[in-house]
C-alpha cells in the first residue's frame, strides 16, 4: 500500500479480490437473496440507483454545495493558518504565549467544536465553515510554526554574513525552506477539512437542503433509505478520492523540492 | 587434530551477463589464519558470501571435508555489523545459540564466555547503542564465535574503526585465533593487516575476482607489534602492492 | 509531521502559563462586566461550576466512560489487526496488491459517513461506533507496519540466515522487532484517529438520550447550553491529551534501545 492514494494501477490483476468481492455482494444480495433487499440493497440497484441521481442532477447539486463550503473553508483556514503560522514561529515572544493555547487545543477533535458554532451562528452553512476553517487553520498553523522555526540555522547564518537584512532572510532563506513544510500542511488541512465538513454536514440534518455528507445522513436516517445511502457513499468517496489525490500529488511535488533544497 | 580441507570453485554472473568472480579454485587449510586482499570491487565481499552460503555461485560447488557437526559450518562476521539494536550484548552473543534450541542458562554461559574472551565482560546487558565501534566490533566477533562455527569468515570488520582501534582489534583477532584455533577467512583492503594476520595471502584480481597469487606469510609467529617494522615485514607487503597494482591500471582509470 | 510541536514538552514555559492565566482571567472579567454576552461565550467560572456540578452529581462520568471505552476498543481491534494484515501484505507481495485495492477504495471516504448505514443495519448501540472508529484508525497501524518492515536494513536479515535462522525464525526474531519502532508510531496515529472518529461519530448519532462526549457536546450545542458545551470540550482536552500522553510514555518505555548515537 506504498504510494497508495496516488498510484495509478501497475497491474489489472490487482483489480481481482475487489472484483469478487462485488460479485459475491452481488449473488449475496440480488441472486440468493440472502440478505434482504431493503436492508442491504445488491451492487446492480446501488450503481443504477447512482445514475439516475447523476442524471436528475442531485449529484452534482449536492458536491457543489458541499464544495462550495470546503474550498471556504480551506481558504480562510489556509490563509489565516500560514499568516498565523509565520508570526509565531518567527516571534519566539509570541509562540512562547500561544504555546499553551495550542497545546490544549491539540488533543480536542476539531469536529466537537461544531456544538460552539452551532450556539454561535445557529445550524447554517456559517457554522460548518466555520468548523472546516479552524480544522485548516490548526494543521497548516502547526506546520507553518515547524516550518519557519526548524530552518537550518547555518542557512540563516550564511545569509546574515552576506549581509542580508531580516525582511529578505525572510524572503529569500526562511520561506523557500519553510514550503515544503507549509505544503504538507496544507495536504493536512485538504484531508482534514474535508472530513470534518462532511461530518458537519451529517449532524441535525433537516435544516440543510443539499450537500454530500447531508445526502447520505438523509437517505439513512430521514428515509430509511439504504440504496440512496450507499450510492452517496460512493460519491463521496469519488469526490473524496478526487481531492485527496490532488493534495498528495501538491505534497509529493513539495517534498521533491524540499529534498532539492537539502542539496 | 583435525585435520580439514575446503575446496572451492567459484563462478558468478550478475544480471548482464558479466563475471564477477571466477573461476576460482581455493583450498582452505584447517587452522589457517587465511587472509584476502583486492582493490574494492573485486568480489571479496562476494567470495565471503558464497562461502557463507548466503548467496549461491552459478557454477562450481563449495566442498567442506571433514565435518564436524551438522550445523552451518561458517560463520560470518559482516562489513556493517549487523549487530541488532533491539537486543543487548548477550542476547546478540546467544542468538545463534538460541535459533539451534539451546536451553537459555546454556546458552548465557556459553555467551559469556566468548563475551569475556573478546574482552567485553561487565557489558553483557548493554544495548548496541551505548557501545564504541570497537566495542561493537567484539560482539559482533563473539557472536560468531559462539556458534563455534568450523570456519570464521571476516568481511573488512575493522574498515569503519579508527587506526589506533584496528591496530588493538587485529591483535586481539590474533589471540583470539591462537586461544580457539578456529580456521578464519578473513577479506580485506589494507595489505599491511593480511600481511600481519595471515599465514597466507591471496591476492584477488578485479572484474572478474580471480586468484592472482598465493603468498605465504613466512613472519613467524607469534607475532607482535614490533613484527610490523621488520624488514620481512616490508618486503612482503611490497610484493602485494606491486601485484595489486598491476591490476589497478585495468580496473578504474589512473586516478 | 508535527513531530516537532507535537513533542510533549519536558518543562513548562513560564511566560505561556503567565498568558494562559492572563487569558482566563480576562475573559472572566469581561463576562462579569457584561462585555461580552455569556449566552454565547460563557465564562470560565460558570464553566468550572457546571464541570464540578457534572462531575459531584456523576453525570459526566457515563459519558467520559463511553467515549473512552469505544476509543480504546476500536483502537485495540485496529491495532490487532492492523499489525497481521500488515505484516501479511509486507511478506507477500499478492496479498499487497489485492489488499492495497480494497483498502484504497475506502480510504478518502471519510469514515464517519458510514455511522448512518451502519446504524441501520447495526442499531443504535455502541456497535457503529466502534466499528467506524476501528477501520478509521486501521489505516495508520497497517501503513506503518507496512513501511517499517519494507525498511528493516537487509543485513540484519542476513545476519540472522547466517547465524542459522529459519523464515519463520527471522519474521518472529527479527522482522518483528526491527518494526517496533514503526508499528509505535502508527499505534499512536492510531489512537488518536480512533478517539477523533468516534466523537464525530457520537456527534452524529444525535438521538435523545445518547451518550458520548461528542453527543453531549453537540446537543447541548442545540440547546444552547454553552457552559455545559465548553465543560464538554475541556473534558475531551483532558480525555484526548491522556490518550496521547500515555501513547508516548509507553512508546518511550518500549524502545529503550532505539537512542541512536548522534
Amino acid at each position: 500500500m506504498t504510494g497508495l492514494p496516488r498510484k495509478l494501477l501497475t497491474r489489472s490483476t490487482d483489480f481481482i479480490l475487489l472484483i469478487v468481492i462485488i460479485i459475491v455482494w452481488e449473488i449475496v444480495t440480488s441472486g440468493l437473496r440472502i440478505i434482504p433487499a431493503y436492508l442491504f440493497p445488491s451492487f446492480s440497484q446501488v450503481v443504477s440507483r447512482l445514475s439516475s441521481e447523476v442524471v436528475s442532477g442531485k449529484v452534482l447539486l449536492a458536491a457543489a454545495f458541499s464544495l462550495y463550503r470546503f474550498s471556504t473553508s480551506l481558504m480562510i483556514g489556509v490563509f489565516g493558518g500560514i499568516l498565523v503560522g509565520w508570526i509565531l514561529g518567527w516571534y519566539k515572544l509570541a509562540y512562547r504565549i500561544a504555546a499553551p493555547l495550542i497545546y490544549s487545543l491539540y488533543p480536542i477533535p476539531m469536529i466537537s467544536l461544531y456544538g460552539l458554532f452551532i450556539i454561535w451562528v445557529g445550524l447554517t452553512d456559517q457554522a460548518i465553515i466555520a468548523v472546516g476553517a479552524v480544522t485548516a487553520f490548526f494543521q497548516v498553523l502547526l506546520n507553518t510554526i515547524t516550518g519557519v522555526k526548524d530552518v537550518d540555522p547555518i542557512l540563516v547564518r550564511a545569509a546574515r554574513d552576506y549581509g542580508a537584512n531580516d525582511r529578505q532572510i525572510a524572503v529569500k532563506v526562511v520561506f523557500p525552506s519553510a514550503v515544503p513544510l507549509i505544503v504538507a500542511g496544507f495536504k493536512l488541512a485538504v484531508i482534514g477539512a474535508f472530513i470534518v465538513d462532511v461530518t458537519a454536514e451529517m449532524i441535525f440534518t433537516p435544516p440543510y437542503s443539499s450537500g454530500l455528507g447531508w445526502s447520505v445522513a438523509f437517505y439513512a436516517f430521514i428515509q430509511n433509505d439504504p440504496a440512496g445511502t450507499l450510492s452517496a457513499l460512493l460519491v463521496l468517496a469519488i469526490v473524496g478520492g478526487v481531492i485527496i489525490n490532488f493534495a498528495e500529488y501538491l505534497d509529493k511535488k513539495a517534498a521533491r523540492w524540499r529534498r532539492a533544497i537539502k542539496e | 587434530m583435525i585435520r580439514g580441507m575446503s575446496k572451492f570453485f567459484v563462478d558468478r554472473e550478475s544480471n548482464s551477463p558479466f563475471a564477477a568472480l571466477g573461476p576460482i579454485d581455493l583450498e582452505v587449510y584447517d587452522g589457517e589464519f587465511l587472509c584476502i586482499v583486492g582493490a574494492s570491487g573485486c568480489g571479496k565481499s562476494t567470495l565471503l558470501n558464497i562461502i557463507s552460503g548466503l548467496e549461491k555461485p552459478t557454477e562450481g560447488v563449495i566442498v567442506f571435508t571433514n565435518r564436524k557437526t551438522k550445523n552451518r559450518p561458517t560463520n560470518l562476521v559482516f562489513q556493517e555489523l549487523a549487530l541488532f539494536p533491539w537486543r543487548t550484548v548477550i542476547d546478540n552473543v546467544r542468538f545463534g545459540l538460541e535459533i539451534r534450541g539451546v536451553s537459555k542458562e546454556e546458552s548465557i554461559k556459553i555467551a559469556k564466555k566468548y563475551i569475556r574472551m573478546v574482552g567485553l565482560e561487565g557489558f553483557e546487558r548493554k544495548f548496541p547503542y551505548e557501545l564504541s565501534g570497537g566495542m561493537k566490533q567484539r560482539v559482533a566477533l563473539a557472536r560468531a564465535l559462539a556458534n563455534d562455527p568450523e570456519i570464521l569468515l571476516m568481511d573488512e570488520p575493522f574498515a569503519s574503526v579508527d587506526y589506533q582501534t584496528r591496530l588493538r582489534l587485529q591483535s586481539e583477532v590474533l589471540r583470539i585465533w591462537e586461544t580457539t584455533k578456529k580456521t578464519i577467512v578473513f577479506v580485506t583492503h589494507n595489505i599491511e593487516e593480511a600481511v600481519f594476520l595471515g599465514d597466507r595471502v591471496v591476492v584477488l584480481t578485479p572484474r572478474p575476482g580471480r586468484v592472482k597469487k598465493t603468498i605465504p606469510i613466512t613472519i613467524p609467529r607469534p607475532r607482535f607489534e614490533e613484527s610490523r617494522f621488520k624488514e620481512d615485514f616490508f618486503h612482503l607487503c611490497g610484493t602485494i602492492q606491486m601485484l595489486l597494482k598491476e591490476d589497478l591500471q585495468y580496473s578504474e582509470g589512473s586516478v | 509531521m508535527n513531530r516537532n510541536l507535537t513533542r510533549i514538552p519536558s518543562y513548562i514555559d513560564p511566560l505561556g502559563s503567565l498568558a494562559f492565566v492572563i487569558v482566563v482571567l480576562l475573559w472572566e472579567s469581561l463576562s462579569t462586566w457584561g462585555l461580552i454576552d455569556v449566552k454565547f461565550f460563557s465564562s470560565p467560572s460558570a464553566i468550572g461550576s457546571t464541570l464540578y456540578l457534572l462531575l459531584a452529581s456523576g453525570k459526566l462520568w457515563p459519558h467520559v466512560y463511553t467515549t473512552l471505552y469505544r476509543s480504546l476498543l476500536a483502537f485495540t481491534l485496529a491495532g490487532v489487526l492492523g499489525i497481521l494484515v500488515g505484516l501479511l501484505m509486507a511478506l507477500y507481495r499478492q496479498i499487497d496488491r489485492q489488499l492495497s485495492v480494497v483498502f484504497g477504495v475506502f480510504y478518502p471516504l471519510p469514515k464517519v459517513a458510514l455511522v448512518p448505514i451502519l446504524m441501520l443495519w447495526l442499531g443504535l448501540g455502541d456497535a457503529p461506533v466502534i466499528t467506524v472508529g476501528a477501520i478509521s484508525a486501521l489505516y495508520p497501524v497497517l501503513l506503518n507496519m507496512i513501511a517499517g518492515v519494507r525498511r528493516i536494513d537487509a543485513t540484519l536479515v542476513r545476519a540472522a540466515m547466517d547465524l542459522g535462522a529459519n523464515y519463520s525464525q527471522i519474521v518472529v526474531k527479527v522482522i518483528i522487532p526491527a518494526s517496533t519502532p514503526a508499528i509505535l508510531a502508527g499505534l499512536k496515529l492510531a489512537i488518536a484517529q480512533s478517539f477523533i472518529t468516534v466523537v464525530a461519530s457520537e456527534m452524529i448519532s444525535f438521538a435523545p438520550g445518547g451518550v458520548g462526549l461528542g453527543w453531549l457536546v453537540t446537543s447541548r450545542g442545540y440547546e444552547g447550553d454553552v457552559s455545559t458545551v465548553f465543560a464538554g470540550l475541556v473534558s475531551l482536552a483532558i480525555v484526548g491529551g491522556s490518550l496521547l500522553l500515555l501513547a508516548d510514555r509507553f512508546e518511550k518505555k518500549l524502545l529503550r534501545w532505539r537512542r541512536e548515537e548522534r
